[in-house]
């Protein structure tokens, strides 16, 4: 009796998260919550008790873990939540001893958050310069000159998307490196356009969309006419043999939902 | 200068050659002084459907390898004293074709006539390359149905990508699409590609329609390119073609299916 009617009170699910990476360079307490204040200050609706990781990997000197405790007590203070360290040399024993997660990191996320992930140095930073894209045949719009980094703010600059004038033609590949890409015109069937953000055609999508090309799983794809061979995100990607009616031909949203690739129209 | 036009499809058996001779042979009658090159090297077409077969001495690859001048290769057309053909090489292959050395005959060739028309091979390599690349407007020909409007989109991608006017920043070719074979009663009855699906598909303008017409096969056999038949639907709608080409407005025709007569319905046909 009591089996029929058992419904399990949980359910265990695989996700994915985005989550910042706080990688300590120099172990000073006092400086670092100072700065890391004052970096929650200027970004407050981003930043306030965001959950980060904690990166002891190039902390100098190495702490110990009475030093971590007291680590994760002051960055609280200064605004932010640690909720889990690196699994790294330094991290795992140290985890062990706070008595938090370890959390693996891969190669690739790492290298991609290191960006966003420097609370503690952020005023030297300068934007970097947005690269060339890639692509198999030079494209179009490859001569269209790079977007001039403006003179050096000590704000983060938005990083400007790769704008191409469409169609981009069967066979041609494009790859927005760092950043989105927006297409003013048609995808052909048969050409690839990529990015590491999002990635907004303009125009018919009929050839292979990917977005958050790097890994970033809250990237998405945009377009005014549904019909693509295939789209991904993160690397979670859908075939499409042809394109659900429902939606076919209309302006979409592809995003990640629990780590699937779903697409909704967009009102209009 | 004259002008570099290049006649390409990237899918074969469209129709391209049949397109170029008779672009050529509406450019003549207009006045232009024109050369039409045949860049299928190994599989030299456009003499035969132009009707100079038995007269080609020199070709492309000759004058490309100092074998010849230029003067010599040149065919002039019975028909018009304007038009001249360069043909393709029957015993070489396309690896005989060299950047430097097409850059030089083509260079040649917009110094003396008003257009020089590329006649380009099938394909994507080395032949349809060059015919393409020295491009300043291409006319893609197009049958409507889906394998010949993929290629055409493959090399609309390169020239926009890969030629002359590409690599040196200039202004892009200017393109235009040559709808043929195509077949007003089958688009009727929705087992054909209509204009506007292929104008869709492509982003680029019709700037003709050639009938599907028995007059266009008898034609290429005689000789005769079929623009040069005034009475065939292909004929006059090549002539459109060219018209709209050198600027003119000229409404389309040949896009309404035939209405049956009342003994064609009764007994069928």
């Amino acid at each position: 009796m009591q089996g029929l009617l058992f419904t399990p009170a949980f359910e265990l699910k695989s996700a994915q998260m985005s989550l910042m990476l706080l990688a300590v360079r120099r172990f000073d307490l006092d400086q670092l919550q100072i700065e890391i204040a004052q970096h929650v200050a200027k970004a407050p609706a981003l930043l306030k008790n965001a959950p980060v990781v904690l990166d002891l990997g190039q902390a100098d000197p190495k702490p110990t873990a009475h030093q971590v405790t007291n680590l994760l007590m002051r960055t609280q203070v200064a605004g932010l939540r640690v909720v889990a360290l690196v699994a790294d040399a330094i991290g795992e024993p140290l985890a062990h001893a706070v008595g938090l997660p370890a959390l693996t990191v891969g190669p690739r996320r790492k290298k991609s958050d290191e960006a966003p992930a420097k609370p503690t140095e952020s005023e030297a930073a300068a934007p970097t310069a947005p690269e060339i894209p890639a692509t198999a045949d030079a494209e179009p719009g490859a001569e269209a000159s790079p977007p001039e980094p403006e003179d050096a703010p000590a704000e983060p600059v938005a990083v400007p998307p790769l704008l191409l004038p469409g169609p981009i033609r069967g066979g041609q590949q494009i790859y927005a490196k760092g950043r989105d890409l927006i297409i003013t015109g048609a995808v052909s069937a048969g050409a690839e356009v990529a990015a590491d953000g999002c990635v907004h055609v303009y125009g018919r999508l009929s050839g292979k969309a990917l977005a958050g090309a790097a890994g970033d799983v809250r990237a998405r794809i945009y377009c005014l006419s549904f019909g693509p061979e295939l789209v991904s995100i993160a690397g979670n990607f859908k075939v499409f043999e042809s394109a659900p009616r429902e939606i076919a031909g209309k302006a979409v949203e592809i995003y990640l939902n629990e780590g699937r690739v779903d697409v909704r129209p967009l009102k209009a | 200068m004259g002008e570099v036009i290049v006649v390409t499809s990237g899918k074969g058996g469209v129709g391209k050659t049949t397109t170029s001779a008779s672009l050529a042979c509406g450019f003549a009658r207009r006045g232009k002084k024109i050369a039409v090159v045949d860049f299928d090297i190994g599989l030299r077409n456009l003499d035969l459907i132009m009707g100079c077969e038995r007269r080609v001495v020199y070709d492309f690859v000759n004058v490309i390898n100092g074998d010849c001048s230029l003067k010599q290769a040149l065919i002039k057309d019975k028909r018009f004293d304007n038009l001249s053909v360069l043909a393709a090489s029957q015993t070489k292959d396309k690896d005989a074709l060299t950047q430097d050395g097409v850059a030089k005959v083509i260079d040649e060739l917009k110094s003396e006539f008003d257009i020089v028309l590329c006649d380009s091979p099938a394909g994507i390599e080395r032949g349809a390359f060059f015919a393409m690349y020295f491009a300043d407007r291409a006319v893609v020909v197009v049958n409507p149905e889906v394998s010949s409007v993929r290629d055409s989109d493959r090399v609309l991608g390169i020239m926009s990508s890969k030629s002359r006017r590409a690599e040196q920043g200039q202004t892009a070719v200017k393109e235009h699409l040559l709808l043929t074979r195509y077949s007003p009663e089958r688009v009727e009855r929705g087992d054909m590609m209509s204009i506007g699906d292929v104008e869709e598909i492509l982003g680029v303008k019709v700037i003709g329609v050639i009938p599907e017409s028995p007059e266009v096969l008898s034609a290429s056999n005689s000789g005769v390119p079929v623009i040069l038949d005034e009475n065939s639907d292909a004929g006059q709608a090549y002539t459109d073609a060219v018209a709209r080409l050198l600027g003119d407005t000229v409404p389309m025709r040949f896009l309404d299916a035939k209405k049956k007569g009342f003994f064609q319905r009764l007994f069928g046909s």
